[in-house]
């Protein structure tokens, strides 16, 4: 069996870890993607960025009260990206059980 | 976590594993809260109302049960106001449909026993009444132990889930025998039997809040 490849925006730890927190919700705040990431805001920040140019993410930037609040969604083209990484992890998780 | 691109499958594999738990955990974790504070907020009020009803015999205290919905929100609001916000997922967006549906349908029963039970005590004779009153805890109890068994398979949390069942299918079969005035009857005179009635109802609300809300809210609060 042929290996698929890997979407190398997807297959790098943080932005895999992103993608994989917002495949089971509707939406995330950042300072819980962070939490749960254990990333820095920086390089979370970064990561995000990547995810958002590529259309795997859409980022809202608005107000929780006075505070300023970011609200990462995932999108269908990343979804779509998402279960094609999966996909594509089977078919090397296979070789590595044969 | 740094941008690591040299990932095995396997690698890969356990981070989408890893954070999926994360997110359920999370909510699961917003959800013992928000139990852990109704718990408290429904203990505090039944001796709150109890205390009144003792002090002054009038039943219109038991009104100040439809303030704890409001009491809760805004408690809870007020615990996770610095805390980031769980996400909005379909397991939390289940719970809550849960307990806005136990919410519809516990105020309309609550208004509708209110009414019911106004009209006949005006219509019925004493002995009528006393026959086709409705007693509303039990049937509260049982609509609350659904709720938390709903909502402990949602989160499968075993606990939970028990915890929904023994409160709710417990609460119910002790209000439905009367069992507190069982023994209520058997300690006082008539006289201190009607004025400590509204005790039981009381000790009732508070066990079943603690063994179904409290108890399985501090569990899902303190998870690892």
């Amino acid at each position: 069996m042929p290996f698929q490849p890997l979407d190398p925006l997807l297959h790098a730890e943080l932005r895999l870890a992103v993608m994989s927190l917002l495949i089971s919700t509707d939406e995330a705040e950042f300072p819980y993607i962070k939490e749960q990431t254990g990333a820095t805001a920086g390089n979370l920040s970064v990561q995000v960025d990547k995810l958002s140019a590529a259309g795997y993410i859409s980022v809202e930037k608005t107000f929780k009260g006075k505070r300023p609040c970011t609200i990462c969604r995932i999108t269908e083209k990343g979804r779509q990206a998402f279960e094609a990484y999966v996909e594509a992890l089977k078919s090397y998780l296979q070789v590595n059980k044969s | 976590m740094e941008e690591n691109t040299n990932l095995t499958a396997e690698r890969s594999l356990e981070i989408i594993t890893e954070q999926i738990k994360r997110s359920r955990k999370a909510v699961s974790q917003d959800v013992g809260q928000s139990l852990y504070i109704a718990g408290l907020c429904i203990i505090g009020m039944a001796i709150l109302i109890t205390t009144c009803l003792l002090l002054t015999g009038n039943p219109l205290f038991y009104l100040l049960y439809g303030l704890i919905p409001v009491l809760v929100i805004g408690i809870d609001r007020y615990v996770k106001k610095d805390k980031p916000k769980a996400p909005v997922s379909l397991v939390g967006s289940m719970v809550d449909k849960t307990w806005q549906t136990f919410g519809i349908f516990t105020l309309s029963f609550c208004v509708f026993v209110i009414l019911f039970d106004f009209f006949m005590v005006r219509m019925e004779s004493p002995e009528v009444y006393v026959r086709i009153a409705i007693h509303p805890f039990r049937i509260i109890l049982l609509m609350m132990g659904m709720a938390i068994t709903i909502t402990g398979y949602i989160l499968k949390s075993r606990w939970l889930v028990w915890c929904g069942i023994i409160g709710g299918i417990g609460g119910f079969i002790w209000e439905s025998f009367g069992v507190s005035n069982f023994f209520l009857s058997r300690l006082f005179d008539l006289a201190s039997f009607y004025r400590y009635s509204h005790i039981p109802p009381c000790i009732m609300v508070i066990l079943f809040s603690f063994i179904g809300l409290t108890l399985p809210g501090l569990m899902l609060k303190r998870q690892k």
